[in-house]
Parts: C-alpha cells; sequence; structure tokens
C-alpha cells in the first residue's frame, strides 16, 4: 500500500477510535490483525510474561501467532531462550526484534528460537513491552518475513499496540467481571467498604458522624438486598460483584 | 497520614517554605538526576520554568510538614507545554484547549521516598488527589506529555486516555501527548486499581481562587 505519512498517522488514530467501540475479543483480533498486515506483520500476540522462575507458559490475551509456532513454543518452553522476551523485560521502550541483543556463539539456545520464528515466515519483527503498575510484564509483539520501519510506520505501531493492549486488558476484565446492575445504596456501599477495611459499626458510625444503630441498619439492608446471611459473607459478596473494592 | 494541599496564587502565602521546598526537590530531580536538556542548572538550586506562573496549580503531598511529591497544574487557555514547546506531539488532534482542560506537568516523588512500595503510594495518591481536586473544580479533561510507558498503566485504572499525535522520540524516550476525561469513575478506577482508600485527602486552604476563572459554585474541600 502506498500511504503517505498523514495518512499512516490518520489510519493509527482511526483504528484507536474503531476499537474503542470493539465489544468482543474476535472483533479486536480481527481489527488488529488487518491492521499489522497492511505492514507485513501476519503474526502477532499480546501476551502476559511469566515472572522470571515462574510459570513456563506465557499467558496469552489475544493470540495471533501461527497456529504450529504456539503450540511449538509451548512444547519447547521456548520462552527460556527467547531474546525478545529477555530484552522485553529489560527495556522500556519498544524494539524492533533485531535489537534484542544475544551472542549467537555463546547462546545457541537464543540462537535456535529465532531460526525456528523462521520456519513460520516470522523474519523481522516489532515489540512492545509492557510494565503495569503491579509488577507483571506484558507484550504486543508482531513479525512477519518484509515488514515496514520506516517513517511514521514504528510510532503508528506503538500507538496502535499500546492501545490494542489496553483494549484487550478491558475485554479480559469485562469477561471474567460482567458488569451487574448496583443493587446497593452509595452509604450502604461505604459501610461496607469501611467494614472491609476491618471496621466495626461503632467505628464506622463515629468515621461517619451517625449512630450505630445507623451503620447495623446498613448492613442489614445490604445483606437483605444480596441475600447473605451475615457481615463477613456480605462483605465477599459485594466485592466480588465489584460494588466495593478492596 | 499524607495529605495533599492545593496551592494557587490566592493561598501561596500560607505555603512558601513547602514551595521552596518543592522547587529545590525540582532541581534534584529533573537537573540534577534526569538532567533534563530543556533545563539549565541554577545557582540558587531551585529549578523553574516559564509554566510556574500566577495561574499555576500545585498539588503538593505533604507529611509531617516535609514535601514528600507532588505535580503542577495550568489552565490551557494560556501558555502550556504542549501548545508553546512540544506541539507536534499534538499534530493529529490539535492543542486541546479550553477552561475546563488542565496540563498536567512535574510529577514527582521525593527520591528519599522511593522505596518500592511508599513511591507508588505516593505517586497514586498524587495522582488521585488530582482527579480529585479537576472533579471538585469542574475540569472535564486534562493534557499531559509523557513516556509512552505510562499509558498502560493509566488504563489499568479504567482512565480513557485519548491520543494527540502519534508516539515520538525525544531525549532518548518515546514521549505522547494524552487528554485524559476526567470522570468519578476515573477517580473511582485510580482509588481501587491502587489500593487507596476512597475518603479524599485533598486540603484547599483559604483564600479559595477556583481553577476555572468566574467559576461560582465553590466546592466543598476537607
Amino acid at each position: 500500500m502506498a500511504a503517505g505519512m498523514l495518512d499512516i498517522g490518520r489510519a493509527a488514530f482511526d483504528f484507536v477510535d474503531d476499537i474503542e467501540r470493539v465489544s468482543d475479543q474476535r472483533a479486536l483480533m480481527d481489527r488488529f490483525g488487518r491492521e499489522l498486515y497492511g505492514y507485513g506483520y501476519h503474526a502477532w500476540i499480546i501476551a502476559n510474561l511469566p515472572k522470571p522462575g515462574g510459570q513456563t507458559d506465557s499467558l496469552a490475551m489475544l493470540n495471533g501467532w501461527p497456529q504450529g509456532w504456539t503450540a511449538l513454543y509451548r512444547r519447547l518452553k521456548l520462552i527460556h531462550n527467547d531474546p525478545v522476551v529477555a530484552h522485553c523485560l529489560r527495556s522500556t521502550a519498544p524494539f524492533e526484534w533485531r535489537e534484542a541483543p544475544y551472542d549467537p556463539l555463546a547462546n545457541p539456545k537464543a540462537k535456535d528460537v529465532m531460526d525456528r520464528a523462521r520456519d513460520f515466515r516470522m523474519r523481522e519483527g516489532f515489540c512492545v513491552p509492557i510494565h503495569t503498575s503491579d509488577g507483571y510484564e506484558a507484550v504486543v509483539t508482531m513479525a512477519g518475513e518484509r515488514v515496514e520501519f520506516t517513517g511514521k510506520v514504528r510510532p503508528a505501531l506503538h500507538l496502535m499496540a499500546l492501545y490494542a493492549y489496553g483494549k484487550a486488558v478491558d475485554l479480559c476484565m469485562s469477561q471474567r467481571f460482567p458488569p451487574v446492575p448496583a443493587l446497593l445504596t452509595k452509604r450502604e456501599r461505604e459501610v461496607l467498604q469501611w467494614t472491609a477495611a476491618g471496621k466495626t459499626s461503632w467505628e464506622i458510625s463515629q468515621i461517619l458522624g451517625v449512630a450505630e444503630s445507623t451503620i447495623i441498619a446498613h448492613i442489614k439492608a445490604a445483606a437483605a438486598k444480596l441475600d447473605t446471611p451475615n457481615r463477613v459473607a456480605t462483605v465477599v459478596v459485594a466485592l466480588r460483584r465489584r460494588e466495593i473494592s478492596l | 497520614m499524607i495529605q495533599v494541599h492545593v496551592i494557587n496564587d490566592a493561598n501561596r502565602h500560607l505555603y512558601e517554605r513547602e514551595l521552596d521546598e518543592h522547587h529545590q526537590i525540582r532541581h534534584r530531580i529533573y537537573i540534577e538526576e534526569l538532567q533534563w536538556r530543556g533545563l539549565t542548572p541554577r545557582a540558587d538550586k531551585r529549578e523553574y520554568d516559564q509554566f510556574d506562573m500566577d495561574e499555576t496549580v500545585y498539588l503538593l503531598a505533604l507529611d509531617e510538614g516535609r514535601v514528600i511529591g507532588g505535580l503542577r497544574l495550568v489552565p490551557t487557555t494560556g501558555p502550556h507545554l504542549i501548545a508553546d514547546v512540544f506541539s507536534h506531539f499534538a499534530s493529529m488532534q490539535g492543542v486541546p484547549r479550553g477552561p475546563d482542560i488542565a496540563e498536567w506537568t512535574r510529577l514527582f516523588v521525593v527520591p528519599e521516598r522511593r522505596e518500592e512500595h511508599s513511591s507508588a503510594k505516593i505517586r497514586s495518591t498524587v495522582v488521585a488527589s488530582m482527579l480529585d481536586y479537576a472533579l471538585r473544580e469542574g475540569v472535564s479533561a486534562i493534557s499531559v506529555l509523557m513516556n509512552a510507558f505510562w499509558l498502560p498503566k493509566f488504563q489499568e485504572c479504567g482512565w480513557r486516555a485519548r491520543p494527540l499525535g502519534l508516539p515520538d522520540m525525544h531525549d532518548g524516550e518515546w514521549l505522547i501527548a494524552v487528554l485524559v476525561d476526567v470522570t468519578p469513575e476515573a477517580l473511582a478506577g485510580q482509588r481501587a486499581a491502587r489500593g487507596l482508600s476512597p475518603q479524599s485527602v485533598l486540603v484547599h486552604r483559604d483564600p479559595y481562587r477556583p481553577f476555572i476563572p468566574g467559576r461560582r459554585d465553590v466546592p466543598a474541600v476537607a
């Protein structure tokens, strides 16, 4: 495609706009995959990375790898020797695969990973490391045989990767915790929030400046709505429903 | 207990010592430690730039009287960083301007409090207080130029942050300008994701001056 510089930026912005409205993973995969394909990237993945010494499989959020590659990668546990993954854990900036340093003589296993990737038409690639606040590392990485990096392509890929990641997290969250209509009043949530923090009814009454009997009434009302037998169960169900948070 | 104080032109006489301490901290961080190219070392060891103005609002986190973190907000109707220095970072969407749009710069945590846990706590408290303040003041959006590396952290908190331009390299870092929507959900998301109490820690001492000039309804502030 003969896209001008401005068009590349505009296409990336259109992508960011479009995926905001996407509501399922399939649609996000199709849209992201199509966009990357336009720049020569036929393979990609959005995945959490295992902590060093942690579990062996990477946790794919959205998997656009060739099928055989995912299976091979898992079976041979290539993640432990993948120089792109190793560089990802060290880098905050995006990089091209060939910028991931390794010595093919000293580290033949790393070379083996890159050679095997070539068998799947993944010769060149681009990687955007993601560092989450809770200390987990994730990655958006993409590859192909003859890919584009030049001019605005690299920043456009960077932008799309960041927003595709954000949307993928969003969709994973809403799948795990489907939105439920709020049952509790603001005051009931406030009281349960303090209960979850370990406060007694009397302490909460002091904090909120109301009678202890009022606090107990709020908790009973919440328990009735959530159909729970006691205070602890009420807090647990409210947390699970995301009416309150820890 | 950490409190985040709102300091502007109307009440700065109550905070001369804290403001001075904050300019010294900024000199240590941005000039001595990070060595930002646009800034030159100063003999008085205090960092100022052209956006430390009468209109500037500082949110400073104080712990037993000491400044431990903070950030800076300026109105986008006047001079500000994205408009005057880095407008190419907003080349796709244009520079957002409006009385209800603030620009956020200079988020910091003092080096002494950078131990893993407390640093994150201070930073997230200051950021939550920024949204808290913006909501009370009727500010609808906040623009910020930052390392693109922060964007996923915003997204984790459920923030809606729209890009203004493509990421670009500056001083060895990939920066991006975004516009963050100020909503109760963004504040609640920030607090929930970072394990902060739902109670406000914002302190706004009189004399009060609204962020949006002429705004009448004075918000209730602890």
